[in-house]
């Protein structure tokens, strides 16, 4: 038995004397073996020191201090969880850098969307008012009052074309007002289908520039989306 | 309230109370169960303040999680467990802020030739400090946990939560790491 194998064995065997019993040639290599004998006995004594930290077990001095601080801290930490305001704990995340800067890029993002979605809806709006303007002129070109079904949609042309020209409506009105002309232009959508039919039969009626005032009319009661 | 905890029913009763914030019966567990996690935490770390530190912090956690303890494991299982991962967090930040001093406190080690002497913290301290330093943590803890603290393996695999197998393997090679160093400093 080699030197090397000898120690591997030594420092790898759960108990030197069990080992030592068990490897007759290891027991013979120890005893002729002035290294490996003086490496076991090193090694026997080593197994002693973890014993002895074993037994040890470490002090704790003043262990009723301890106990005392862990109970104060938990006090201490309940009464500030009990008075701590809305406003403090607010005030605690926002001494937070991170979560300042995330508010920040959340609040620029808003005014981003805010500019953004406003220049989308003037857009709009201008559309709109482009296809009312023709719409209106195809109207009064070609109906009369020989139309009483379709009076709604008249109303919806008095009410968005015909108080423009009364009121001088500006772009700002319709911006403003923008709501009550969804409102118009959606009860087209919630009529009967027998109404809408009934629309449908009407219009067989009409000339070929009355139908295209209507199609500019329910056009818009899908651009409505748009806004 | 008993400032004793007989038995494991009575440990169970007392457990209810602090689930319900009863802080004295939190005190009665602080008092029996301090020596157990200052012992684990002071052989994991080598140093009796951050120990200390590491059992109030542990107590806290604790405190705030004893909701979470579901009895599936034993208390003092559950206890290393968090004993063992702020020991963890401890050697982490350690690492980062101080290189350690590596060269063995030799006036120490000679006060252990005497093996009967029973060793203060400080001595002990060193010791482990000395056998242990090296070790991977993993290693470190399973060989504390293993053969200091004398939890079963199993124990140590939930409280790691490694495999038994892993348990073994890490022990094997702590011990072997271990022996190498100690007989190399008495030779």
């Amino acid at each position: 038995m080699k030197c090397d194998e000898v120690k591997k064995i030594i420092l790898e065997s759960e108990n030197f004397e069990y080992a030592k019993l068990q490897n007759r040639e290891l027991l013979k290599h120890i005893s002729s073996c002035h290294e490996c004998s003086h490496f076991f006995v090193n090694a026997e004594k080593a197994d002693n020191v973890i014993s002895r930290l074993k037994t040890s077990t470490p002090i704790l001095e003043d262990p009723e201090t301890l106990t005392n601080e862990i109970l104060n801290n938990i006090r201490f930490s309940i009464v500030r969880k009990k008075q701590s305001p809305l406003t403090e704990i607010i005030f605690n995340w926002l001494l937070i850098k991170q979560v300042r800067f995330a508010l920040y890029s959340i609040l620029l993002f808003f005014i981003v969307l805010y500019f953004y979605e406003e220049a989308t809806a003037l857009k709009s709006v201008i559309k709109l008012e482009e296809n009312l303007n023709k719409a209106g002129k195809h109207y009064e070109a070609g109906f009369g009052d020989n139309l009483p079904n379709l009076s709604f949609i008249y109303d919806i042309y008095k009410m968005i074309v015909g108080e423009k020209k009364y009121m001088n409506i500006s772009k700002e009105w319709m911006v403003v007002n923008k709501k009550l002309i969804q409102q118009i232009l959606t009860k087209y959508n919630s009529l009967a289908l027998d109404r809408k039919n009934e629309i449908e039969h009407l219009r067989k009626n009409l000339s070929k520039e009355q139908n295209e005032f209507l199609d500019e009319i329910l056009n818009i009661g899908q651009k409505e989306k748009q806004f | 309230m008993n400032s004793i905890i007989s038995s494991e029913e009575n440990l169970i009763a007392i457990l209810k109370e602090v689930e319900l914030g009863n802080l004295s019966a939190f005190g009665v567990v602080v008092k029996n169960y301090q020596h157990y996690a200052f012992s684990v935490a002071f052989r994991c770390l080598s140093n009796e303040e951050d120990a200390k530190d590491v059992v109030q912090e542990s107590f806290i956690k604790i405190w705030k999680n004893i909701g979470s303890f579901n009895g599936k494991v034993k208390f003092t299982t559950w206890m290393h467990k968090i004993v063992i991962n702020l020991c963890y967090d401890k050697l982490r930040m350690r690492k980062r802020a101080v290189k350690r001093n590596e060269e063995l406190n030799e006036e120490i080690m000679e006060s252990c030739e005497n093996l009967e002497k029973l060793y203060v913290n400080k001595e002990q301290a060193e010791i482990i400090k000395y056998i242990s330093d090296r070790l991977p943590k993993k290693q470190r803890f399973v060989f504390v946990l293993r053969d200091l603290e004398g939890l079963t393996t199993e124990e140590v695999s939930q409280v790691l939560d490694i495999s038994i197998q892993s348990v073994k393997t890490n022990l094997s090679l702590a011990r072997k790491e271990i022996r190498t160093r100690l007989i190399k400093w008495r030779t």
